[in-house]
């Protein structure tokens, strides 16, 4: 009996548990690429082969390029199964294996832009080449219509590692050019005729940045870039904005130029897609090799861009990006500095060491976030006139203040200033709002949030949540930056809030998975819980403030984008446009 | 070893009844809320069962006839004095809103009921195997 009851109260727990997970492997499919016996990635054994070839014959120095003195480039070739692409054509094997820059001066990886470079094995007649193959783009190619994606236009340029020739092709719509026009970009330069050169330029950019305007520019140093000029138009292009900082604009500190002339290598290799038919011969359409990017150097373009993520949804992307570099303002560190320097001693029974320790107070941003996705939500309500409480019309900033002094009432979750900060935060929070710490009641998991802009103009009213960690709360279960606003509309008043935010830690993100390993994590259910809170504050402010003074009012469909890296991934395998991904 | 172990399932099995039960009261997704209170407990709640499970073991190494309601008993009390003075600590209480359920009063008496499970499991797993 004794052990029927353990032995069956076991397996239900154990039946609970693993519940969602057959859930998923019932549902779950192989990637058509992976279960299809001809997908265009090498097997295990042929890359483990690839590597050996390439180790015995120390092919890496050969991959060392320097760029200027504090630039030396290793091009580290990603030895992975899943990113290394076959091509056949005509008994020549094709290996095109990504590569990726590396700084060996200060060991950062850099990002490179406008080109494309794999190390390229070709198996001809017995015998062997290892390439580094640079796809240099026209500029047009990368204006990204549908049109343009659709083949490759610009120069590829082979360095053949073994021998030291180069060799020149030329591509224009997808389709290799027998005869290369007059090369532009060589009849600029007096010394060069050959139309068969190659004038390769590598522009080498400085991040310069500062959180406030009024301070000095620091140049952080892992964030060079590379870009690499229209074969036709040496002019270096910029790198993106970047997002690493609030002010920021890229230096030019140095172009490394060198002409290139072709040896004449037949055949040319077929362009790098998975999906192409890989017959390259001249007048053959070929496939973008951008397209060819692979989950291994997405991944990594995510893990150092946070950016990246909203490539499916550009558009959106520009909406929430204040939200995303946004930085609180000295005063907030200054604030939680002075807190975890020593306000521990009016704490019964505080250990010493928490007056010290270093870590107990401070931002939680975006960036050091592990979760793997980065939610962002906006909820909306629109009203037609601002309301009145107490017998006195409001303005817009009046609005927001009655808004944000009641959102427990109007949330259903507890706002409350917080008690342990060594100074009056409800009088923060119920005067001038900014360096207030708010302790919320998210359901299992208290977090505490500071108020790290305040700002009021004629026709608009907003503050900022920055998530904040303190000896109290802990962590808070997500990292980023919420906004909240009361904006006049040509027609009519928009109450808002817009967030940009991460699982925190490694244990959030585990959890908020297991929460939803169908969609691996996507819809985990701490966005649900915000979700819930949001969407229930726009419910109740239609209810009690607006529609019980009968001022018209509407609840807009919230915009929720969380894109999915599985969806992401097949579309690019696919060849087909980023835009084509659904933009929750 | 056996034993801790025995006593770890055994905590490990009241934290899931508490995360069904606390998982049933709210109001979202319960099978998804069950899996995240589970998790979130085991993870992150170790400093509170833990400590629940040595004064539960303490209490029954000093009881000469222990018998299975007892060990259920020592269970809810335990469970229910840490979880008060834990729902009543000012670093919990200051917002006055339970964040587990719809009342703190409800917390309490899932947890009381997660330190029954916690006790007569320990009576069957443990003690039982003990005189084995």
């Amino acid at each position: 009996m004794f052990v029927n009851n353990r032995f069956k109260v076991t397996i239900f727990f154990i039946l609970l548990i693993v519940l969602n997970g057959c859930k998923k492997s019932d549902k779950e499919v192989q990637p058509a690429f992976l279960s299809n016996a001809s997908h265009p990635f090498a097997t295990r054994e042929q890359v483990d082969s690839l590597q050996h070839k390439f180790s015995v014959n120390n092919l890496e120095q050969k991959l060392i390029e320097s760029l200027s003195a504090s630039v030396k480039i290793y091009w580290k070739p990603i030895w992975n199964k899943d990113s290394v692409i076959k091509k056949s054509v005509n008994s020549v094997s094709y290996f095109f294996v990504p590569v990726e820059a590396e700084n060996l001066i200060s060991k950062t990886r850099v990002k490179v832009r406008k080109a494309k470079k794999y190390l390229l094995f070709i198996h001809q007649k017995q015998r062997d080449y290892v390439f580094l193959a640079t796809y240099l783009p026209k500029k047009a190619f990368y204006k990204s219509s549908e049109t343009e994606l659709g083949g490759f236009s610009g120069r590829l340029m082979l360095y053949e590692l073994n021998d030291d020739f180069y060799t020149v092709y030329f591509y224009k719509d997808g389709v290799r050019q027998q005869n290369p026009p007059s090369a532009q970009s060589v009849a600029r330069d007096s010394q060069r005729t050959a139309s068969n050169c190659l004038l390769y330029v590598t522009c080498i950019w400085q991040l310069a940045c500062n959180i406030l305007p009024n301070e000095a520019f620091n140049y952080p140093r892992n964030t060079i870039e590379l870009t690499y000029p229209d074969p036709d138009d040496p002019t270096c292009p910029e790198p993106s904005p970047s997002h690493e900082c609030t002010y920021a604009y890229w230096v030019h500190t140095a172009s490394n130029t060198s002409l290139v002339c072709s040896a004449g290598y037949e055949p040319a290799p077929p362009l790098p897609s998975p999906n192409g038919t890989g017959s390259n011969a001249p007048g053959t359409a070929a496939t973008d090799p951008a397209l060819a990017r692979t989950i291994s150097s997405l991944a990594a373009e995510m893990r150092f861009n946070d950016a990246a993520l909203f490539g499916p949804c550009p558009d959106k992307a520009n909406k929430w990006l204040p939200v995303i570099n946004f930085k609180p303002p000295t005063s907030v560190y200054n604030k939680l500095d002075k807190l975890r320097d020593g306000s521990f001693y009016q704490i019964p029974g505080a250990p010493h060491y928490a007056s010290t320790y270093q870590e107990w107070w401070y931002v939680q941003g975006l960036k050091e976030a592990k979760g793997p996705i980065v939610n962002l939500d906006y909820y909306s309500i629109n009203f037609d006139r601002l309301p009145v409480v107490n017998g006195k019309q409001l303005t817009v900033e009046e609005t927001l203040n009655h808004i944000r002094l009641n959102l427990t009432g109007y949330s259903g979750v507890a706002f409350v200033p917080s008690p342990y900060t060594n100074s009056n935060e409800t009088a923060n929070w119920n005067g001038n709002p900014l360096n207030a710490v708010i302790n919320i009641a998210i359901p299992v998991d208290r977090g505490d949030v500071i108020v790290s802009d305040y700002s009021v103009t004629n026709d608009a009213a907003s503050w900022t949540f920055s998530t904040i960690h303190t000896p109290f709360a802990y962590d808070h279960p997500v990292s980023g930056t919420r906004m909240f606003g009361v904006e006049k509309t040509a027609s009519s008043y928009v109450f808002y809030t817009r967030g940009a935010d991460r699982l925190t830690g490694y244990g959030d993100a585990f959890i908020g998975l297991m929460t939803d390993i169908k969609n691996r994590g996507q819809y985990a259910i701490q966005y649900d819980q915000g979700d819930q809170l949001w969407r229930s504050l726009m419910t109740k402010l239609k209810s009690d403030l607006f529609d019980s003074q009968a001022i018209n009012s509407s609840v807009n469909q919230p915009m929720i984008s969380r894109p999915d890296f599985d969806q992401l991934e097949q579309i690019i395998r696919d060849g087909r446009s980023l835009t084509s991904i659904e933009c929750l | 070893m056996k034993k801790f172990l025995l006593s770890l399932a055994a905590a490990i099995s009241a934290i899931a009844v508490i995360s069904i039960l606390l998982a049933m009261m709210g109001s979202l997704d319960t099978y998804k809320s069950f899996v995240y209170n589970f998790f979130m407990f085991c993870i992150f709640g170790c400093w509170i069962y833990i400590p629940i499970m040595i004064i539960h073991h303490i209490f029954i190494s000093y009881i000469d006839s222990l018998s299975l309601w007892i060990s259920a008993g020592v269970g809810v009390l335990v469970c229910s004095v840490v979880m008060a003075g834990i729902i009543l600590s000012k670093f919990i209480s200051f917002t006055f809103q339970a964040t587990s359920s719809h009342h703190q009063i409800y917390e309490l008496a899932i947890f009381s009921i997660g330190g029954l499970v916690y006790g007569l499991l320990y009576f069957y797993w443990v003690q039982r195997q003990s005189a084995a």
